[in-house]
C-alpha cells in the first residue's frame, strides 16, 4: 500500500505545486517521489492485503511495480534534453509520469477484474495526453491513435468482464466457468489485455504511436505499461488455466507475435519504429512464460531486464531525437560523435537480441525454459528460430551506428549529465546482470499468480 | 419474452440506430439520450431503482446536454461529416458485428445464471440507493476511490491538451523562447 500512495501522492503533489512553482521544482518533486516509491517498494513493500482482498499485494504486484516505477523514473532521468529541444516541457508531463506510474501499480496489485480495468484506465488516459504533448502532427496522431483504438480495447475488455461476472458470479480472476458465455467473456477481457501488451493481431497501434510520441513517453510505454499488461494478463491466463482456451489463445498469439513482431522489425528504417516492432516481438517472448508451471519469476526477471535493455536504446534514441525522430541516417556513424552513446545502445541491442554476457539472454533462457516445463516444445523451437532473426536487425542498427560513416552535417550530440549517469548507471547494471543473474533473481523469485 | 421486454428492445435497436447512422451530429446526440432513457427504463423494470435514475439523472440529462452543447459550439450538426477515409471498411465492420450479435445471443441464450432469481432479487434489496451505497461504500470502496483518483487524471490529462498556451507552434514557441534569452 507504501508505495501505491506515495506514487498517488507525488502525482497531486506535482499537479498543486506546478501551478505556482517553476516546473524545474515540479521535475524533481516528481523525480524524489518515483525513487521515494521504488526504495518503499524494495524495503518496505509487506505483502498482504486491504480493502477486502480488492487491493493485493502480492510478491508479482510488487515485481510488476518496480518494474513501472523504474520505468517512470528513467524517463523521467533521460528525458529532460529531448524535452527541451522539442519545447514541450510543462508540470502536467511530470505530474501526468507519475500518476500514470501509479496506474501501473493499481493494475498489478489486484486480481479483482474491476480494479485490474480501473488502473488499467489510470495508466492509459495520462498516456493519451501525453503522446499528443508535442503538438505536431505526427504527436497529434499517435496521441489520438492511441486514445481511440485504447478506448475500444477497454470498452472490449469491459464487455468481456461483464460477461465473465454474468457466467460465473464473480470478479476475481481466478473464478472459471462454463459454457460459451464464460468463454465469450474471457476471450473478450484477453482481447483488451492483448491489445495493452500489443501482442499480434492487437498490436496494429504500437509502431505509429511509439514512433509518433515523444521519445521519452515512448521509452515509459514500451516497458512501464507492458509490465502492467503483463501482470494482469498473466494472473487472467493463470487464473483461467493455460490447459483451457485461453491457453490455446495464447499460444496462438505468441506464434502470431513473434513471427510479426520480428519480420516487421527487419522492414524498418527509422530507430523507433524498428524498436518498437522489436518490443512487439518482446511481448510474445514473456507470454511464453504463461505455460510454464511457475510463471512469475521468468516472467518479473524477463521484464525487468527487457524494460532496462529496450529503455536504455529509448534513451540513447532521446538524446539523438530532435522531435523528429530518429531516421537510420542519424544513428550512422555514432561511435566517432559519441563513443559513451554507442557503447550504450550497444549493450542495450546486445542484450535485446540475448547474447550470452548481457542480461537479456537470461531473461529469454528463463521464459524459454519455462515454457518447455509446461511442455510447450513447438511455440519454443518456433520462439528460438524468430530470435535468430531477430538478431540480425539489432546487429544491422549496431554496424549503422559503428561501421558506417557519419556523412556531413552529423553533429555530435550534447548529453546531460544526469542522463549520461543514468544510461552509465543502467548499462552497467545490464552487464552485471548478464554475469551474474543470481544477484537480482531472489526478488524475482516468488509464488503464485492467482491467490 | 413480455410485450415491455419486446417493446424496450425495438426502441434499444431503433434509437440506437439513429445514434450510429444519423448524418445529424445533433439528432445522432437526440437518439442517444433516447437509447439511455429506454434503458434505464430496463434498469428499473429489473429492480435497479437507483441505477435507472441514475442512468437517466446522469447519462441522458448531464452528459448528453454537454454533448450537444459542444456540438453546438462546435458548428459540428452540418449534415456532411466529410469523406469516407476506409469505405471498405464498413461492409466488414457489419460482418464481423453480425458474427459477434450471432455469437453472443447463441452464449446467452445457452447460459445460465450463477445465482437463482430468488436469491439474486434477495440481495439486490430493491436497488435502492440505500442498497446500492451500503456496497458501493463497503465492498467496493477501493475500486470508488480509484475512480475518484482516475476522475482527477482525466481532469489532468483533458486540460492539458487544451492549455491556451501550448496551442502555439513549436516554431512559434522557439520564437518566443529566442526572444526571452
Amino acid at each position: 500500500m507504501i508505495p501505491t500512495a506515495i506514487l498517488f501522492l507525488t502525482g497531486l503533489l506535482a499537479t498543486l505545486l506546478g501551478v505556482e512553482a517553476p516546473v524545474r521544482w515540479v521535475r524533481w518533486v516528481v523525480r524524489a517521489g518515483l525513487a521515494l516509491a521504488l526504495g518503499a517498494a524494495l524495503f518496505f513493500g509487506a505483502e498482504g492485503q486491504a480493502f477486502g482482498g480488492l487491493f493485493l499485494y502480492d510478491g508479482f504486484a510488487r515485481v510488476a511495480g518496480v518494474v513501472g516505477i523504474v520505468a517512470g523514473l528513467f524517463a523521467s532521468l533521460v528525458g529532460a534534453r529531448y524535452l527541451e529541444r522539442t519545447g514541450m516541457e510543462r508540470f502536467e508531463y511530470h505530474a501526468l509520469l507519475a500518476y500514470s506510474v501509479f496506474g501501473v501499480q493499481v493494475m498489478a496489485a489486484s486480481a479483482n477484474l474491476v480494479v485490474i480495468l480501473i488502473g488499467l484506465e489510470i495508466l492509459s488516459l495520462p498516456l493519451y495526453a501525453l503522446a499528443a504533448l508535442r503538438y505536431d502532427a505526427k504527436s497529434e496522431e499517435a496521441g489520438l491513435k492511441y486514445f481511440l483504438l485504447g478506448a475500444v480495447a477497454s470498452a472490449v475488455m469491459l464487455y468481456g468482464i461483464v460477461l465473465l461476472y454474468g457466467a460465473t458470479g464473480s470478479f476475481a480472476v481466478s473464478a472459471v466457468g462454463q459454457g460459451p458465455l464464460y468463454l465469450a467473456g474471457l476471450l473478450l477481457v484477453l482481447a483488451g489485455l492483448f491489445f495493452k501488451a500489443s501482442l499480434v493481431p492487437f498490436h496494429w497501434w504500437a509502431p505509429d504511436v511509439y514512433q509518433g510520441a515523444p521519445t521519452p513517453v515512448t521509452l515509459y510505454m514500451a516497458t512501464g505499461v507492458k509490465a502492467a499488461a503483463f501482470a494482469a494478463l498473466a494472473r487472467v491466463v493463470v487464473g483461467a488455466g493455460v490447459g483451457g482456451l485461453a491457453g490455446a489463445v495464447v499460444a496462438l498469439v505468441v506464434v502470431l507475435t513473434v513471427f510479426y513482431g520480428n519480420l516487421g522489425a527487419l522492414a524498418q528504417s527509422e530507430a523507433k519504429r524498428l524498436l518498437a516492432y522489436s518490443s512487439v516481438a518482446h511481448a510474445g517472448y514473456i507470454a511464453l512464460a504463461v505455460f510454464g508451471p511457475n510463471p512469475a519469476p521468468a516472467m518479473g526477471f524477463y521484464l525487468f531486464v527487457y524494460a532496462l535493455s529496450t529503455g536504455l536504446a529509448f534513451a540513447v534514441l532521446s538524446q539523438l531525437d530532435e522531435g523528429e525522430g530518429v531516421p537510420f541516417a542519424g544513428v550512422k556513424g555514432l561511435i566517432k560523435k559519441s563513443p559513451m552513446l554507442a557503447g550504450v545502445l550497444a549493450i542495450a541491442l546486445f542484450s535485446l537480441a540475448g547474447m550470452p554476457p548481457f542480461a537479456g539472454f537470461w531473461g529469454k533462457y528463463l521464459v524459454f525454459v519455462e515454457a518447455a516445463r509446461g511442455g510447450q516444445y513447438t511455440l519454443v523451437a518456433f520462439a528460438l528460430l524468430t530470435a535468430v532473426v531477430a538478431a540480425y536487425y539489432y546487429m544491422k542498427l549496431l554496424a549503422l551506428a559503428f561501421f558506417a560513416s557519419a556523412g556531413e552535417g552529423g553533429k555530435t550530440p550534447e548529453v546531460p549529465a544526469l542522463a549520461a549517469v543514468t544510461m552509465g548507471l543502467v548499462g552497467f547494471l545490464v552487464l552485471a546482470l548478464g554475469v551474474f543473474p543470481g544477484l537480482v533473481y531472489g526478488f524475482f523469485n516468488v509464488g503464485n499468480l492467482v491467490p | 419474452m413480455s410485450a415491455f421486454d419486446f417493446i424496450a428492445t425495438v426502441l434499444l435497436l431503433f434509437t440506437g440506430f439513429i445514434a450510429v447512422r444519423s448524418q445529424n451530429a445533433v439528432h445522432a446526440a437526440l437518439g442517444l439520450a433516447a437509447n439511455f432513457v429506454v434503458l434505464g427504463t430496463v434498469y428499473m423494470s429489473l429492480d435497479a431503482r437507483f441505477l435507472g435514475w441514475v442512468q437517466i439523472i446522469v447519462y441522458a440529462g448531464a452528459i448528453m446536454v454537454l454533448f450537444i452543447f459542444v456540438v453546438m459550439l462546435l458548428f459540428a450538426a452540418r449534415a456532411e461529416v466529410g469523406v469516407d477515409p476506409l469505405p471498405w471498411l464498413k461492409n466488414w465492420g457489419a460482418a464481423v458485428a453480425a458474427v459477434f450479435f450471432a455469437t453472443l445471443t447463441y452464449a446467452l441464450s445457452a447460459a445460465k445464471a450463477p445465482l437463482a432469481g430468488t436469491t439474486a432479487a434477495a440481495l439486490l434489496g430493491g436497488g435502492t440507493a440505500k442498497a446500492v451505497g451500503s456496497v458501493l461504500w463497503g465492498t467496493w470502496l477501493y475500486a470508488v476511490l480509484l475512480v475518484a483518483a482516475l476522475l482527477l487524471v482525466a481532469t489532468v490529462a483533458a486540460v492539458v491538451l487544451v492549455h491556451p498556451d501550448q496551442g502555439q507552434s513549436r516554431a512559434e514557441r522557439e520564437a518566443s523562447r529566442g526572444g526571452k534569452a
